[in-house]
């Protein structure tokens, strides 16, 4: 095994650059790091005006996701071995603003998120004395696989359609709605619906299927979309054909 | 040093300067028309969608058939004898491929 590899990493100073550029680093190329280890070697050793987004190292949080060779990763998931002997490309996520270097512009992302909704929603509360709301299994199991999203936006990057639409209320989000819809304590299906059930919601989904092949924790995203597109189907033909239009249904 | 990212971001972009979504000059990438050969799963789903063509086509020569079976036995000739005009059978046997390939990524 080689004894180092070669990082080309996107540099982009919003102040000094017109447009991203490429630079080449060269780092150690060590068995156990990833290329989270590598970028912040970088930064320790050879540049410390190398921005980039970390956190927690261990696939939980979700901040270091970037392009590596044209893929949606999670850097600290990602080992430097696997791509070796290089070059290794790191660039910011696609389809966001670049703020500087590998940083990018994630609040389109979270304005999409909060439309979505994603928390439970009661119309009726039951008093603080009559406990917890329980959950069997089986009501732990609908929706468990999609609570699993740590909000990386490697789906985002993914989806050829929110590049080409940013209206798209996109992957995550989406996928979000939908594990609340299928939570069994939750009662605002109904509230997601209307907002969800439109062009550049879950319609506009065309099922190319990339967010669920690069997801990190297997939540299945575009699966959570056709699930609620069958849902809002339903509804549309309650809705239709049902003299309460389908809102007592729900 | 220096290379320039024009292709690697998807041969466009542009600085934003407007105050509204983003902080001044965020570089905004866009997507390359040619997005669908950037990865083999990108173009897999492109070539499904359009075989979705060959197999719309497949319905109307079904229809046709049909529609010549119920004239009689020479409009059936007649039809038999345009299915092996040398455009219709290159054209069908492209559409078969199609459909095939349609078929069998149904459920992937």
């Amino acid at each position: 095994m080689p004894e180092k590899i070669a990082l080309e990493i996107t540099r982009y100073h919003p102040e000094l650059d017109e447009a991203p550029r490429l630079q080449t680093f060269e780092v150690p190329l060590r068995k156990e790091w990833v290329l989270l280890d590598a970028l912040n070697y970088i930064k320790d050793k050879l540049d410390g005006s190398l921005t980039f987004r970390w956190s927690c190292r261990m696939g939980i949080c979700g901040s270091c996701g970037m392009m590596v060779n044209g893929e949606p990763k999670l850097t600290c998931a990602a080992f430097l071995s696997h791509y070796a002997p290089g070059p290794i490309r790191v660039e910011p996520l696609k389809h966001f603003p670049v703020l500087r270097d590998l940083v990018v512009d994630i609040s389109d992302f979270l304005t999409k998120l909060s439309k979505s909704k994603p928390w439970i929603i009661r119309q009726e509360h039951k008093p603080l004395s009559e406990g917890e709301y329980l959950q069997t299994p089986e009501e732990l199991e609908a929706y468990k696989q999609f609570s699993m999203c740590i909000n990386c936006m490697l789906c985002y990057a993914a989806c050829p359609v929110y590049g080409l639409d940013p209206l798209f209320s996109g992957p995550a989000a989406l996928a979000l709605a939908q594990r609340y819809n299928l939570d069994s304590r939750d009662q605002g299906a109904s509230e997601r619906l209307d907002i969800l059930s439109q062009d550049d919601g879950i319609w506009g989904c065309t099922f190319v299927g990339e967010c669920t092949e690069v997801c990190p924790k297997k939540v299945d995203p575009a699966g959570a979309i056709q699930q609620y597109k069958l849902a809002a189907a339903q509804e549309w033909v309650k809705a239709l054909v049902l003299p309460s239009g389908g809102k007592g249904s729900r | 040093m220096g290379q320039s990212l024009g292709i690697a971001l998807g041969g466009k972009g542009e600085q934003m300067n407007g105050p509204a979504e983003h902080p001044p000059k965020a570089f905004q990438q866009h997507l390359s028309t040619w997005w669908w050969l950037s990865s083999a799963r990108y173009l897999k789903f492109m070539l499904r969608e359009l075989s979705s063509v060959f197999v719309g086509w497949f319905v109307v020569v079904t229809l046709l058939q049909i529609r010549a079976l119920n004239n009689g036995p020479a409009a059936y000739g007649e039809f038999e004898e345009w299915l092996k005009s040398p455009p219709l059978l290159v054209l069908n046997v492209i559409s078969f491929l199609f459909v095939v390939f349609h078929a069998v990524t149904c459920s992937t």
